[in-house]
């Protein structure tokens, strides 16, 4: 008994059907979707994080100057001088997150799977 | 070859079928509060709202408590504790500043001194107890040496009872090495009283997890020191601590010269032989204590303080990027990229 053309095509398309089913349902979805700001504790801004844009966020000791492009956010400027927050980077991930504690501003990502669920530093 | 065909259409819709019958997710709880001078975030797993909401409300009000009762220098029951200690006479403590007092003593003289709550006046010498940074000059060498000369330890401290006195009048105390620890314990001892199982408390990177997420353990990344993201990933197994201290966390430069916080109280000028320690643990006071200890170690006395202390999980990066890891964290930690980090394991072994 051997494979016919038509046979192989089939078979193919539900290999094919299976693995875009596993990619589309069960593939874990790094990306965040959402910044939250917070603000001394409060949340002060929730932004789309597809939404390119810069920020500048009034803090306790001044202005922090916030990025956001393709998905991803981060401090351009804070008025701290450790610059930890700047150092910090990019955010990407649901859960990513990042803070200028003199300034009282952090980043909070959310949406999407997280790769960790909490950040030690 | 029909047969071959629906064996295959079989097989397939047999792996959908089990692929919609994995285990559901819990349910995950995650608030933030802005209390002791960071970000606490609060991880819950698998409750009900209305508990979990209850909880992180539980815990802002005692974060907010411990926040006013343990702060060396603003209005409270540890900077009363402050005012009185010159003043020579005995007089009492609260019960909660007694057992703080206590647990730290014993932290204290394990680490060989090298974790130092007694050391307030060189942390305010070197402008390290406020909230904004110092922008320097350094106290002079003579100021150091001044309080160094005087014996900073709290040996000089005796608690009978509830009653404290000092025979050294230039002892301050401040817990900032073990305070956060000893706040994080004591959230995740209230969670445990509520019946909650699993969850993560995150004082500003410095955390405590118990528990899992579901059937998968909870994930910790750790964040490289120097560069942006992640250096490595760590599966935590039921209760454990995960706290670093590091030269980046709160510094001034001066003319070309960083100074941070981490005071060696054996020269009273910041440890500069390290970059981070990361100690991994049951519970959180004595992480904390030890990465304080561990950092002010150093390359070369880590392991000997380790085993003093009694911690066996510890990653220490050196001023010059050489990562140090105890052999039992080394068995469990993800490096992300191992191949391009220069890695050394510690046979490490407790006593």
């Amino acid at each position: 008994m051997t494979l016919t053309r038509s046979d192989t095509v089939v078979v193919a398309l539900g290999f094919l059907l299976v693995s875009s089913l596993y990619w589309g349902f069960w593939r874990a979805d790094e990306s965040a979707a959402e910044l939250v700001i917070f603000v001394n504790g409060e949340k002060a801004y929730i932004l789309d994080l597809f939404e390119d844009k810069k920020i500048t966020v009034k803090g306790s000791v001044g202005d922090s100057l916030i990025e956001i492009k393709n998905g991803q956010a981060r401090f351009i400027s804070s008025p701290c001088n450790t610059s930890f927050c700047v150092r910090s980077g990019w955010q990407m991930h649901g859960g990513d997150f990042a803070a200028c504690l003199p300034n009282s501003v952090s980043l909070h990502l959310s949406g999407g799977t997280k790769v960790y669920d909490a950040i030690n530093f | 070859m029909r047969y071959a065909l629906w064996l295959i259409s079989l097989l397939l819709a047999g792996i959908l079928i089990a692929a919609c019958q994995s285990p559901k997710a819990p349910v995950i709880f995650e608030e933030k509060m802005m209390v002791m001078g960071t970000v606490v975030s609060v991880t819950i797993a698998g409750e009900e709202d209305k508990l979990s909401n209850k909880a992180f409300h539980d815990l802002l009000t005692d974060f907010k408590y411990m926040q006013a009762a343990w702060n060396p220098w603003k209005k409270g029951s540890l900077a009363r504790v402050n005012q009185l200690l010159p003043m020579g006479p005995a007089f009492t403590i609260g019960p909660g500043i007694k057992d703080i007092l206590e647990r730290s003593r014993i932290l204290a003289q394990k680490s060989d001194g090298l974790f130092n709550p007694a050391i307030g006046k060189l942390v305010k010498l070197w402008g390290f107890h406020q909230d904004e940074m110092p922008e320097g000059p350094p106290p002079s060498d003579a100021q150091i040496q001044k309080l160094l000369t005087s014996g900073l330890t709290l040996d000089a401290l005796t608690v009978e009872g509830l009653s404290l006195v000092s025979r050294n009048p230039d002892i301050t105390l401040d817990f900032g090495g073990f305070a956060k620890g000893y706040a994080v314990d004591k959230a995740i001892e209230h969670l445990q009283r509520l019946g909650i199982k699993n969850a993560i408390v995150n004082a500003g990177g410095d955390l405590r997890a118990i528990g899992s997420k579901g059937d998968k353990p909870w994930v910790i990344g750790i964040r490289n020191p120097r560069t942006e993201g992640i250096i490595a990933s760590l599966r935590i197994k039921g209760d454990e601590s995960v706290f670093t201290s590091g030269d980046y966390e709160r510094f001034y430069d001066y003319k070309g010269n960083r100074y941070h916080h981490i005071l060696d109280p054996r020269t009273g000028y910041p440890a500069n032989e390290t970059r981070s320690v990361t100690v991994v643990h049951g519970d959180a006071a004595t992480a904390d204590a030890a990465a304080t200890a561990l950092f002010v170690a150093g390359p070369k006395r880590w392991e000997e303080i380790a085993k003093k202390m009694a911690v066996s999980e510890v990653m220490l990066i050196d001023k010059a990027g050489k990562i140090l890891i105890s052999a039992a964290l080394n068995a469990r930690i993800t490096f992300l990229d191992r191949k391009n980090l220069d890695i050394t394991v510690s046979r490490l072994v407790h006593e």
